[in-house]
């Protein structure tokens, strides 16, 4: 049966969902936006998020908002390190333009397998951080969903504000919009780049670890996030952050409506329909291509 | 101040700068002459290290800039007005003006300095909140100059500022040169319109398929045969 009552929840589901597709996606945006250039390894920051909530949650006993912090700096940490040591040198390379990219996805391959040789390829189940759901007028919401509503909403803005209104903020946008221009003034673009990967891959993490307890954790986790993430950043708009927060919600609700109306297999098909209809409408996305 | 010796700039293999060696003396200013091509432009971006010589070397006062980070070049005082302007389309005057100070040397004193480049540009101060890619051309390179005023410097190198304005912009613009020189700081200017550079410049360089042809006094390049007839159309 479905009812209205059914719906508001599985919108309100499908936010929660969105939250983590914006999440992800503003990432990869963002890396877009300043490097111009793809990460596929986006994904595995994104599992290594997970695993890194994993054996603090489950193995050390650690609180979930530490766990979630730790997640959010040990990724930041190996998403710089990364950018330095394997990216870095392959910047400005006259006819070497697709070599990041190229790289991402070997980094993708590495990690994954990395994963899979330390971890196994068990599922592993982390409990929710908070058990229990909260009932409005008759709507019930788990409040693990709700947390990961607000956490995520509050990190946007922050991101948001961080940007706009940092000196760091301002050294990033005016490296997106114009790298030369931006290291005549004196802005370290390198030093930029290697930072913006980290929050970049910082963001996919904290998603990752939020979500834990409703997904499992294993090696290929990052596969799906990657997919859906790009698909996110594209109907939004590539290199727009306003882009991806409608993308992510946009998707996440029409997959989490799909499930009711139509059912569970269906999800990725009303997905993937609504950006093949976008792309045929508004190929640019629905911000259009954008600057920081 | 300023000294370039001997340098060999290239583009991948094709050699764009042909022993160039020049002088840029504290106070003065310093123009850079010659036609589309001639390697004006790389001079300029060899300076603030977005070209690096090939062979040479590049003194400013005790620095070896041919070996300086380019970031942090402009911390030394040498700030450019890179050709075409260069703004940050989707940010304001005033957030343009003040990537200008992301460096030591401009950061601490940036709302003051802001002050200055309001009373210099007037007009900036009314669109200050406007998007800097909505500007019109003179007024983007107002916002261009400001930007690079922004890092106090001691030098201050404009690539082509007169290009692509009206006349009257122009002559306002190099007005403006002219006042920034009398409160101290040196100019070196790259320019097409040798009529109007040699009347403001000390002295000038005149540049010829990538190698210095010709260098003097101002007075004395504006009498010059040669420059005469190939740039002036005497």
């Amino acid at each position: 049966m479905i009812t209205g009552k059914l719906i508001i929840e599985q919108v309100f589901n499908g936010l929660v969902l969105g939250c983590m597709y914006a999440a992800v996606a503003s990432g990869l945006t963002l890396i877009w936006g300043t490097m111009k250039m793809l990460n596929f390894a986006h994904g595995e920051f994104y599992m290594l998020g997970g695993y890194v909530l994993y054996f603090a949650l489950t193995v050390f006993g650690i609180p979930p908002a530490v766990c979630l912090l730790l997640a959010v700096v040990i990724v930041f940490v190996l998403g710089a390190l990364v950018e330095k040591i394997a990216i870095h040198p392959l910047l400005d390379k006259p006819g070497w333009e697709l070599s990041p990219l190229v790289v991402t996805v070997g980094i993708s391959i590495f990690l994954q397998n990395l994963a899979l040789k330390i971890w196994g390829e068990s599922f592993k189940n982390v409990p929710y951080f908070l058990d229990g759901t909260a009932e409005f007028f008759g709507i019930r919401m788990a409040y693990q969903r709700m947390i990961i509503f607000f956490v995520t909403a509050l990190v946007m803005v922050g991101f948001w504000l961080f940007i706009k209104r940092s000196k760091f903020g301002m050294g990033l946008r005016a490296t997106a919009q114009d790298r030369d221009a931006a290291t005549l003034m004196g802005i370290n673009v390198k030093k930029i780049y290697t930072i913006t990967f980290g929050i970049s891959s910082a963001m996919a993490a904290l998603a990752a670890a939020l979500l834990a307890p409703i997904f499992s954790i294993n090696p290929w986790m990052g596969n799906a996030a990657l997919l859906k993430g790009f698909i996110t950043v594209v109907l939004g708009g590539l290199g727009s952050f306003e882009g991806a927060i409608l993308g992510g919600m946009i998707l996440g609700t029409a997959e989490s409506i799909s499930v009711v109306v139509l059912s569970s297999e269906w999800k990725d098909v009303v997905a993937f329909a609504i950006f093949i209809l976008v792309l045929i409408i508004r190929p640019s996305g629905l911000f259009g291509t954008k600057e920081w | 101040m300023l000294n370039l010796n001997d340098l060999d700039v290239f583009y991948g293999d094709a050699q764009a700068l042909w022993g160039v060696s020049m002088e840029v003396r504290e106070g003065e200013m310093v123009t850079l002459l010659g036609s589309n091509g001639a390697g004006k432009t790389t001079t300029l971006k060899t300076i603030s290290g977005l070209l690096r010589p090939r062979k040479g070397e590049i003194r400013f006062g005790d620095v070896r800039l041919e070996r300086t980070e380019p970031f942090s070049i402009v911390r030394y005082g040498i700030a450019q007005v890179p050709e075409g302007r260069r703004l940050f389309p989707n940010m304001t005057v005033t957030e343009n003006l003040l990537v200008g100070a992301y460096n030591s040397r401009g950061w601490a004193g940036r709302q003051s300095t802001l002050q200055t480049v309001y009373k210099i540009f007037p007009v900036l101060q009314q669109r200050k909140s406007q998007l800097a890619g909505t500007l019109s051309g003179g007024e983007q390179q107002m916002v261009a100059i400001g930007r690079a005023l922004m890092s106090q410097p001691a030098i201050l190198m404009l690539d082509e500022p007169s290009l692509g304005l009206a006349p009257k912009i122009v002559e306002m613009i190099f007005q403006i040169l002219k006042d920034i020189i009398e409160k101290g700081t040196t100019i070196l200017l790259n320019e097409q319109n040798v009529q109007i550079a040699l009347q403001v410049a000390h002295r000038g360089y005149v540049m010829e398929s990538g190698r210095i042809s010709l260098e003097g006094e101002a007075s004395a390049l504006i009498e010059n045969e040669h420059v005469r007839k190939a740039y002036l159309g005497l």
